[in-house]
Formats: structure tokens, C-alpha cells, sequence
């Protein structure tokens, strides 16, 4: 399945929010985290990824600062802030209200299961 | 092993040519391709291989540059007006100059964005390695090829 680019554009924003709600990280194991979430279904572009942490930077919904573990890499981590965790509460409302509308009318009467099986 | 750490240098190198990537973002870049080749290299690649494939999935760095314009245009002008020198020299004289550069950067950053029909918002680069026309032929074979 090919997600549509808009809808996977839409969704990058909330996911790194709340991957970084979960728990400070850094680029590639944001992006790890991103696959094993969707089960392989969103691949991003590994590189686009920076600009996005950097708008989130700016944006002040993150804050970063390069460390470097005992035995590995110097590599530059994001945490959330106050301002990213009310963004994302905020997003998440608009998502779970979009996918509670289109729950709602796949459920409803007069739609066929089995054509979304196929999808 | 010391083949790919010729590797990586180059496409560092490549990367940081860009006036909007600075050196923090290059060392970012950098750790990420690092972690890539790693993690490939566990999953039994030779060195080679996984830095082919890390390259190619990191994208297209023209893309990857313009993407880190949008966010950081502010850093563009400086490159007008420093040249290729890495550290600033400021000089009063060079005031001047430089709004007069920074104007006219900001102008063609957005004759450039009307010309690209670039939406403000949402970024369009979120688009699969495999599924979409950004990403050409790997960069990592021939990074001075541009």
C-alpha cells in the first residue's frame, strides 16, 4: 500500500510529537520507531526528516542537545515541550475526530466491508 | 572499512556545500547515516552495500537542501555575502552590503517558491523512497557529479 503523500505529510508532525512525548530521541531512531508504529507502511524519507525536527525546534515545541552515550555516537537529541505536548494534544483532537467521522460512515449502513478488505 | 570513512567524508562534504545546512546539521546527518550503516552492516551487508543503501535512503540531497532552505533561509544570505569563507568576518562596511544581499535573497527565495509552486505549509518531501520522482539515481556513486 502507497500512502497518499498529502496524508503522510499531515501525520509526520503528530507522530514525531508523540514519539517524543513517549520518550527523548533522535533522528534515526525516530524514524525507526515511525516503521515499527505503521508496520512498515509509512517510509519517510530519512533526510526530510531533519528540517521537520527543525521547524519543531523553531516552532518551540522541542528542545535539543547533543550527547554522547558511554560506548556509542555523539548524536543530537529532541524533547518535547509544553508548548509541543498542548500542539499535539491539539492534533490529536483533530485526528481522532477525523477518523471518528470516517469510522463512523465505514460502519454505517450501506457500506460493504468486504470492499474495504480489498482496498 | 577506511573505503566507506572516504565515503561518508565525501558525501559530507557534498551535503555541507549547501549554504543552508550548517555544520551541526551536518554532523547530525552524518550520525544518522552512521547508525544506517551500522545497523545494515548487522544485518550482513558489507560496508559497501550498506553505505549505498543508507545514501539512498536518507534521499535526494538536492531535495533534502531545498527542504532545509525552507526552514532555514535565514542562513542563506550570509552565504551571499561570506562567500565560500566558513568564519563570519564582520565589518561595519559590510552592513550595508549585506541587507542589500539579504533583500534580494529573500526576493528570489520567493520568485523561486512561486516558480516551484511551493505550498507554505506542509512540506511535500514526506514521500517514500521507493514511490516517488524526488529521488533519483543514489547521490552516494557520484556525489560531484552535479
Amino acid at each position: 500500500m502507497n500512502i497518499n503523500k498529502d496524508l503522510v505529510a499531515a501525520s509526520a508532525t503528530p507522530l514525531v510529537l508523540a514519539i517524543l512525548a513517549q520518550e527523548e530521541s533522535y533522528g534515526y531512531a525516530i524514524l525507526k520507531r515511525v516503521r515499527e508504529l505503521s508496520g512498515g507502511e509509512l517510509e519517510w524519507t530519512d533526510g526530510m526528516l531533519y528540517p521537520l525536527l527543525h521547524r519543531l525546534l523553531r516552532l518551540g515545541y522541542v528542545t535539543t542537545d547533543w550527547r554522547t552515550p558511554p560506548e556509542g555516537r555523539r548524536r543530537r537529541y529532541y524533547a518535547i515541550t509544553d508548548d509541543g505536548q498542548a500542539a499535539l494534544a491539539e492534533q490529536q483532537r483533530q485526528w481522532v475526530t477525523v477518523t471518528r467521522a470516517l469510522g463512523g460512515v465505514w460502519r454505517g449502513p450501506g457500506w460493504s466491508p468486504a470492499a474495504l478488505g480489498e482496498a | 572499512m577506511d573505503g566507506v570513512e572516504a565515503q561518508i567524508a565525501e558525501w559530507r562534504a557534498y551535503v555541507a556545500k549547501s549554504p543552508a545546512v550548517n555544520g551541526h546539521d551536518v554532523d547530525e546527518l552524518d550520525a544518522h547515516l552512521r547508525d544506517q550503516i551500522a545497523e545494515l552492516g548487522e544485518a550482513g551487508l558489507t560496508a559497501d552495500e550498506a553505505f549505498l543503501v543508507a545514501v539512498k535512503r536518507m534521499g535526494d540531497l538536492d531535495t533534502m537542501s531545498r527542504e532545509f532552505a525552507r526552514e532555514h533561509w535565514g542562513r542563506l544570505w550570509k552565504q551571499l555575502v561570506l562567500s565560500d569563507e566558513d568564519e563570519p568576518t564582520r565589518t561595519s562596511s559590510r552592513w550595508i552590503e549585506a541587507f542589500v544581499f539579504a533583500v534580494a535573497a529573500g526576493a528570489a527565495i520567493q520568485i523561486a517558491r512561486l516558480a516551484a509552486h511551493f505550498p507554505d505549509e506542509e512540506p511535500e518531501w514526506f514521500c517514500s523512497t521507493s514511490a516517488c520522482s524526488c529521488c533519483r539515481s543514489s547521490p552516494g556513486t557520484s556525489p560531484d557529479g552535479a
